[in-house]
């Protein structure tokens, strides 16, 4: 239980410490790296609950995938990050006055969840054990939520036709590479054999 | 199995969207075709809808509910994206907005729309929400070239992404405190227990939602859209959201917190006069004609939502009829909107339209008519709409409601009829092109006729809605 | 009893592990040569040791001793962390991979996912090289391989998917288990060559080793670095196309099985069954970069996302429709 607690300990002071450091360190590249910091910290958090799927998925999809994009982007567009912070003064008093207020129907909540005996409780939950929670997750998905997850399939499709959309220009002086051209094209269409006779020369382009 | 029976309407259009985005790569060129098939598929998705309406079902879960609210507003949503289809034709040629995508983007945006009518769950009213949104960000920058629609676009993604942060942070209070997203347990635990601190939750989620219907004090986003949009996405923005937008409240304040009526009643009865009286007072200083319609709906969802305070189902039905007669205004007024173009170049400001009556009586009639009903002069369809709901807000003893709404329609009154003014006292201006396509012809001349007849069977609408409305109780 | 039980055995465990793909991965290094060099019809390193045997411990010995030159323009943590970080993650990886039923540093349900995430991390090494550098060839080369290995790690991702329908499970002991009766390699051929391939692009191997073309990059997203920094570089690149031969060999080939199970097969031990099947893989790896021109950059974006993407994907339906209806589906 120790070793337990330590590596908890270990992984949730990393994730509270780079979640800071996303928010607050001046280098936006430098944010990045924390936010990756952060996904992956995350995810043994997730591994240490037992939720080895979901822990695994957040580091391929978070971490392989959309924090790389992510990378890209902010490294091509230059980010003058000091003008963005200038205004931070002005936001102050107005922002942690929103913060405040989330953070006290926060605490309302945990609040009522706490001292009210009515409550569903997390120790209610049924988890059956005998089954990897891999499979749990799936017996869910496709079986009660199966319409919601068709409708989350439905909802990236319209987002990727929807940048393909606004990002993609048809450029007529670009020059493309059409293979199924290029292999079928044969040696009587491009070369021709001519025995040219002497002094007589040849017609090239005709 | 036996679920899938029930969602017919959702899976047609859900496979229509998928053949036709391959035929759209697939074919060079395909937006007439394209466009031809989605109105098709419109079209025929309305006798699915209706008849699909068989009973009042409850499905995956009670978590999707096919009644006849639901498909009455789905008929609705079709005809009125029929409509915006069809006498938008022209201007997206002209535009030059013709790719293929635009078509299949309102498909998904119906989707979503028949996901938002029908969720009786929060997780499903989320995901309908974003289907919606995500296509309509699209539609609203579609016109790259314009700085305007991109600045349209970005304004309404990046609003609209706040707003669905707060909505759903509205719906993890929710959850936290019933332990479901389902509107009928919610409503099981709010039976049980009433003294959970729950307006916060409801707060949250009315704000997200009224978000969306662009509702004072969260429309900020909607004159700026409507006006940088191109104006066949305005006419769209202005019909179908709006539609989808009431059925997901109706559903939301009437099953999941009709239990808790007085804790949101005053909420919405601010947001209402709130609507009306800034829809109202906005709009004097408007000259373009887009911008004056962002702020003339506004005022309209206000009254809308004053019938939605009465909280029973009277208060539903004269809102639902509202809705209807205010989509019918809508499509006349857009499709005379894109009337207004000279040598293919078209005008949005209302001095544009100085002298009109002498160029195009017939038109500047039936553009009259509709702003007076918009103003809610008898006996057009607008006064009908709004003496439904003064009705039910009067017997509801929210006196003071329906007092507020008519100071509201008076002020009001007076931008639309200046623009009367314009058309028919002001000095003559030069001629619009003639060579409208039959799309513009028809709609105008389907909607004005309504709008003027209306008055001979006053109570035609009513009889349907009581009929969509009966599982209400 | 917990604590010392996790820091002295599995730590032992670990150097059990690792010592081992640290010796491979400077022989394979030697074999890479010296097959390129045969190819080429030349000799390849063959003065160190018995057959130049010993060639990669006198570059190791000679990085060592040189000096690690940091640009002035660097951001001095990220150059640094980099190379430490392509090396670890390239060393992380092997915590999963079974070399026989019972012999494995650790034996998780989610094993292949956990390949995955860890291979698809290793990109993170070459962008932080290339950003770090403050360079325009590093940098160059770091957005080609975040380009190229996101890309591609999408088909890898539907080949694992294929593999999978026909196992039941994400566990590799189970993975190589059901592939006792015929190795997936030989239903799921077209699989075994697109994962092959992919394999080849993730690792930025030659052909698509275009984040390091030295050509038109200098030397890629590794131009600025010196010393035992580019050491590492290279160690745990090896170290990669060591772990990909190893996925492919446990998700195609079979892993420890024999071949064949009769007399004289069998009775060779399992862990060297893997072994084979690892450095057979590299020597495709090793020959393939000796023969095959390099691909440009557009090509290799196509071959990505318009043929391998829809090819994998088109398997994983019929992979699919093929299980379900003749009920071969694992439950």
């Amino acid at each position: 239980m120790l070793a337990h607690s330590i590596v908890f300990y270990f992984f949730s002071l990393i994730t509270i410490f780079s979640s800071i450091m996303v928010i607050s360190s001046k280098n936006t590249i430098h944010a990045v790296f924390f936010l990756i910091l952060d996904f992956v910290s995350i995810s043994c958090l997730f591994i240490m609950l037992g939720a080895e799927f979901l822990g695994m998925i957040t580091l391929i999809v978070y971490v392989g995938a959309v924090a790389v994009l992510f990378l890209f982007v902010v490294m091509m567009i230059n980010i003058n990050f000091s003008e963005l912070k200038s205004g931070f003064l002005n936001y102050l008093p107005f922002g942690s006055l929103i913060g405040l207020v989330i953070l006290l129907e926060l605490f309302i909540m945990v609040g009522a969840w706490k001292y009210k005996d009515n409550f569903l409780t997390t120790g209610e939950i049924v988890i059956n054990k005998e089954i990897t929670n891999t499979q749990s997750i799936g017996n869910v998905i496709y079986t009660d939520y199966i319409h919601y997850f068709q409708i989350s399939g439905i909802i990236l499709l319209v987002a990727m036709i929807g940048a393909i959309l606004l990002t993609f220009q048809k450029r007529d002086f670009l020059k493309r590479q059409n293979i199924i051209q290029q292999v079928s094209r044969e040696r009587s269409d491009s070369v021709s054999v001519v025995k040219v006779e002497t002094y007589k020369g040849i017609k090239i382009d005709d | 199995m036996n679920n899938i029976e029930f969602i017919y309407p959702e899976l047609f259009l859900i496979i229509s969207l998928l053949i036709l985005l391959i035929l759209g790569v697939y074919k060079s060129n395909s937006y007439n075709f394209i466009k031809k098939i989605t109105t098709i598929c419109f079209l025929l998705c309305i006798p699915i809808v209706y008849l699909n309406n068989i009973g009042d079902f409850n499905i995956f879960n009670n978590s999707y509910s096919v009644d006849s609210l639901s498909n009455y507003l789905k008929i609705l949503i079709l005809l009125s994206t029929v409509f915006s289809l069809m006498f938008t034709n022209d201007y997206i040629k002209i535009q030059k907005l013709d790719k293929f995508e635009y078509p299949i983007l309102i498909l998904s945006a119906v989707i979503g729309m028949f996901l938002m009518v029908s969720s009786n769950d929060l997780i499903g009213l989320y995901l309908g929400i974003e289907l919606q949104s995500l296509s309509l960000y699209v539609l609203a920058s579609i016109d790259r070239g314009s700085e305007k629609s991109t600045e349209a676009g970005v304004k309404y993604f990046v609003l609209g992404a706040l707003s669905s942060g707060l909505f759903l942070y509205g719906c993890s209070l929710l959850y936290g405190f019933s332990g479901s997203t389902n509107y009928y347990e919610i409503s099981e635990v709010f039976k049980q227990d009433t003294s959970i601190p729950i307006l916060f939750g409801i707060i949250f989620i009315i704000i997200g939602l009224a978000f969306k219907i662009s509702a004072v004090p969260f429309h900020m986003w909607s004159p700026d859209v409507y006006q940088g949009s191109p104006t066949s996405v305005t006419s769209f923005f202005a019909l179908a959201p709006k539609i989808a937008g009431l059925g997901a409240i109706i559903r939301i304040l009437y099953i999941c917190f009709g239990e808790i009526y007085e804790e949101w009643k005053s909420i919405i009865i601010f947001i209402s006069v709130a609507s009306m009286l800034l829809g109202a007072f906005a709009a004097i200083g408007q000259t373009n004609l887009k911008r004056l319609m962002a702020y003339s709906s506004i005022s309209h969802i206000g009254y809308v939502l004053a019938a939605l305070t009465v909280g029973n189902r009277d208060g539903v039905i004269s809102a639902i009829s509202y809705l209807n007669i205010y989509i019918i205004m809508m499509i006349s007024s857009f499709a005379c909107i894109l009337f207004f173009k000279r040598k293919n170049v078209y005008f949005e400001n209302i001095y544009d339209l100085s002298g009109l009556s002498k160029n195009h009586p017939l038109i500047s009639f039936c553009f009259a008519t509709t702003l007076f009903s918009l103003a809610g002069i008898p006996p057009l369809a607008g006064f009908f709409a709004k003496f439904y709901v003064f009705k039910s807000v009067v017997e509801a003893n929210m006196i003071y409601l329906a007092i507020i709404g008519l100071i509201a329609s008076v002020i009001s009154a007076f931008y639309y009829l200046r623009i009367v003014k314009i058309m028919y006292f002001d000095p003559e201006n030069e001629k619009f092109d003639e060579g409208s396509n039959i799309g513009i012809r028809f709609s105008i001349l389907f909607s004005s006729i309504i709008i003027i007849f209306y008055f001979l069977n006053p109570s035609s609408i009513l009889y349907y809605v009581e009929m969509a409305t009966k599982f209400l109780n | 009893m917990d604590i010392i039980n996790i820091i002295f055995y599995d730590t032992l465990k670990i150097f059990a592990l690792i010592t081992p793909v640290l010796i491979t991965v400077a022989l394979i290094v030697w074999l890479d040569r010296r097959v390129w060099g045969l190819v080429q019809l030349r000799r390849g390193p063959n003065v160190v040791g018995p057959f130049g045997l010993f060639q990669s411990l006198a570059d190791a010995l000679k990085f060592i001793f040189k000096e690690v030159i940091i640009p002035a323009g660097a951001n001095k943590i990220i150059f640094i962390l980099a190379p430490i970080v392509t090396m670890s993650l390239a060393l992380l990886a092997w915590a999963v991979i079974p070399f026989s039923e019972t012999l494995f540093v650790s034996n998780i349900n989610v094993g292949i996912l956990y390949l995955f995430a860890v291979s698809s991390l290793g990109v993170y090494g070459i962008i932080m090289a290339g950003w770090a550098s403050n360079s325009k060839y590093p940098f160059l080369g770091a957005l080609r391989s975040a380009a190229q290995m996101v890309s591609y790690e999408v088909s890898i991702g539907f080949i694992i998917v294929t593999v999978l329908l026909c196992v039941g499970s994400l566990n590799l002991v189970d993975i190589v288990l059901a592939q006792k009766n015929v190795w997936f390699a030989i239903p799921l051929f077209p699989m075994f060559v697109i994962f092959f391939i992919s394999s080849l692009a993730e690792t930025n191997r030659p052909p698509f080793d275009l984040p390091e073309a030295e050509a038109e990059l200098v030397a890629g997203y590794q131009t600025e670095y010196s010393g035992m920094m580019y050491a590492l570089f290279w160690l745990g690149e090896y170290a990669n196309i060591l772990l990909m031969c190893a996925m492919g060999s446990i998700l195609f080939l079979g892993g420890w099985l024999s071949p064949i199970n009769i007399a004289p097969f069998n009775l060779i031990p399992e862990p060297i069954w893997l072994i084979i099947k690892i450095l057979f893989l590299f020597l495709i790896f090793a020959l393939i970069k000796a023969i095959v021109p390099r691909y440009r950059y557009d090509q290799l974006m196509r071959l990505g996302w318009k043929v391998f993407l829809p090819v994998s994907l088109v398997w994983v339906i019929l992979t699919s429709g093929f299980l379900l209806y003749f009920d071969l589906l694992p439950t």
